[in-house]
């Protein structure tokens, strides 16, 4: 199997490494300093599992397994962590593995012999238990094949087209696979549904038009605006009344 | 680190220095020693007569005056009314003279009307007499206290900061962390295991260490041992830049006080950031002062701020401190320019109190 390793410290990716090798059966294609690379890698590499540490600088381990989620194959994610923290008792009571550091040799072969591609279904529940642990901070999208990550905090809105779904923000737009209702979900509070096909980060509202064919969202920062659905309007009208 | 620990400074103790007076053990001893004061004066003033009636006036006068003193001060107490230093100082002094006065008229009267003593006895001489020896007692009596509270309070903050460098020294990520280097370099550079063994040893001796006072030169050493620990883990995201004038200033300080500033200066200014940054670390002699700065880059991106903070550290650093300089000594948090400093100026001729 082909195994990615995630850690920012040279020294324990280097362990885990040479550890992996010695088993037969597993290769390590590549290795990540962070969580932005293990994203980027993990696509390239087409890993079937990754080594993830959790603690890192910039995107998390957390951060970094909830991205591979999205993926259309994403690989098995088997965390390691020096200490058992909180995270650990969430993966306790689910079917995420985790391995302690110093990892041990036989621990990490059964770990790797255990790991599976996993099914949609798996990795879907693996996601809503990370989501427990941490809400994403970032949406990544691949944008003329480099990794491109966007705050939470800079997206304008999300505007779903067939297929995919399109994230407008401060440095411009591109697009995404996942379903509005669950972005809806994950960021309830921070966007609103203004329409069937429209969520809008409700500290860019600036306030709305009346126009011959419906009403419309005026955005901050921006010239476009969003048609409201007759459904949402409402409980649009109420936040821009307490604007 | 810069919005966990800045907030932060030595907060006055709610508690006062005055024991509980109305706990039924302290209101007894009180009473056995003002029993013990009462000898003494029948015992001084003796000039013949009868020793037990000179005793039995003096006692019941002072019994009275204490009494009084001590139930009012620990109603007092009750309603949080001594909260400063001063204000108790002198609510008790306060309380003591008006008592003092009261019992002394009412002794009077009565003497007068039970005609106990032959001679009639001036009335301001009494008055002046037995307030100044309340203010004596009273004024013995709060130092000893006073005293008796602060060395409590020395011996507390000092158990607590044994234990806190333990659990400090033993932060988990850190120790997990040092271990996997560890075992890590054992296979390809043993040399640099072997030295990393000695200074995680290094590390743990000075945690478990009872002498609480060590040269600014020992501190400086253990730091650099801790600062090659990471360096190994941290590879080229650390850099750390000293800058030690010449020749070292020599000083004695409180053992744990640079360690783990340098600590919380790589926890939160280099390992929450891809490509770390730099560490500058400065020690200077400025007129009769050291002044020790550590400086850590800022992370522009609070949202990937490094989660909990180590104020713990940082408050029982400036307590030991304290300590050992009283108001000599001081440690200044400061941010500017995307830097993170601490500051500490320790007295350069001084010798620690404790």
């Amino acid at each position: 199997m082909k195994v990615l390793i995630v850690d920012d410290e040279k020294l324990a990716r280097d362990r885990l490494a040479r550890m992996v090798n010695d088993l037969a059966e597993h290769e390590v294609v590549a290795q990540a300093a962070n969580g932005q690379e293990a994203i980027d890698l993990a696509v390239v590499s087409e890993a079937d599992i990754v080594l993830m540490d959790i603690r890192m600088p910039g995107l998390d381990g957390i951060q970094a397994a909830r991205h591979l989620a999205q993926m259309e194959h994403p690989p098995a994610v088997i965390f390691t962590t020096a200490f058992a923290d909180h995270a650990l008792e969430a993966f306790e009571t689910h079917a995420v593995d985790y391995l302690l550091k110093p990892v041990k040799k036989e621990r990490l072969q059964t770990a790797l012999a255990a790991a599976q591609k996993p099914t949609r279904a798996q990795v879907d529940q693996t996601n809503e238990v990370l989501s427990t642990l941490e809400s994403r901070q970032h949406i990544c999208a691949r944008v003329r094949g480099n990794l491109e990550l966007v705050k939470i905090e800079d997206i304008y809105y999300f505007q779903a087209d067939h297929k995919y779904v399109t994230v407008r923000h401060r440095k411009g737009q591109m697009l995404i696979e996942e379903s509005l209702k669950s972005l809806e979900n994950e960021f309830e509070g921070i966007f609103v549904r203004i329409h069937r096909n429209a969520l809008v980060n409700r500290t860019y509202i600036a306030g709305m038009r009346n126009q011959d064919d419906g009403h419309h969202l005026l955005i901050k920062e921006l010239d476009e605006t969003l048609e409201i659905s007759r459904r949402h309007l409402s409980p649009i009208r109420k936040i821009i009344k307490k604007l | 680190m810069p919005e966990n620990i800045q907030k932060n400074s030595i907060q006055p103790k709610k508690r006062n220095y005055l024991p509980d007076f109305c706990d039924t053990e302290v209101f007894l001893r009180t009473l056995l020693v003002i029993q013990l004061i009462a000898i003494v004066f029948a015992l001084v003033s003796y000039s013949g007569g009868s020793f037990f009636v000179q005793w039995a006036l003096i006692s019941v006068f002072m019994l009275w005056t204490g009494l009084c003193v001590v139930t009012i001060l620990c109603w007092v107490n009750r309603q949080g009314w001594l909260k400063t230093t001063l204000s108790t100082t002198l609510l008790s002094i306060g309380v003591t003279v008006l008592v003092t006065i009261l019992i002394t008229l009412l002794g009077l009267v009565l003497e007068k009307s039970m005609r106990l003593s032959a001679v009639p006895q001036d009335l301001n001489y009494m008055l002046l007499r037995n307030t100044l020896v309340s203010i004596i007692l009273i004024g013995l009596a709060l130092r000893y206290f006073y005293l008796e509270y602060e060395s409590k309070l020395i011996l507390e903050v000092q158990a607590q900061a044994r234990l806190q460098a333990l659990q400090a020294r033993i932060r988990p990520h850190f120790l997990f962390n040092s271990m996997n280097t560890i075992a890590s370099l054992t296979h390809d550079q043993p040399d640099l295991a072997e030295q990393s063994i000695e200074n995680l040893a290094d590390l743990f001796r000075a945690s478990l260490a009872a002498e609480s006072s060590v040269s600014l030169e020992q501190e400086v050493a253990l730091t650099r041992s801790y600062i090659e620990l990471e360096s190994l883990r941290l590879g080229d995201r650390l850099r750390v830049n000293w800058h030690i004038a010449e020749p070292q200033p020599e000083v004695s300080m409180p053992a744990l006080t640079l360690q783990p500033l340098v600590e919380n200066a790589i926890y939160h200014g280099i390992e929450p950031i891809h490509d770390g940054g730099s560490i500058d670390i400065g020690i200077a002699e400025i007129g009769d002062n050291i002044q020790i700065n550590i400086a850590n880059p800022v992370l522009e991106d609070r949202s990937l701020q490094h989660r909990e903070g180590n104020q713990m550290a940082v408050e029982n650093i400036r307590e030991r401190l304290h300590i050992a300089f009283g108001g000599a000594a001081s440690m200044h948090l400061s941010e500017a320019n995307e830097t993170f400093t601490v500051t500490i100026i320790l007295p350069a001729n001084s010798t620690e109190r404790a």
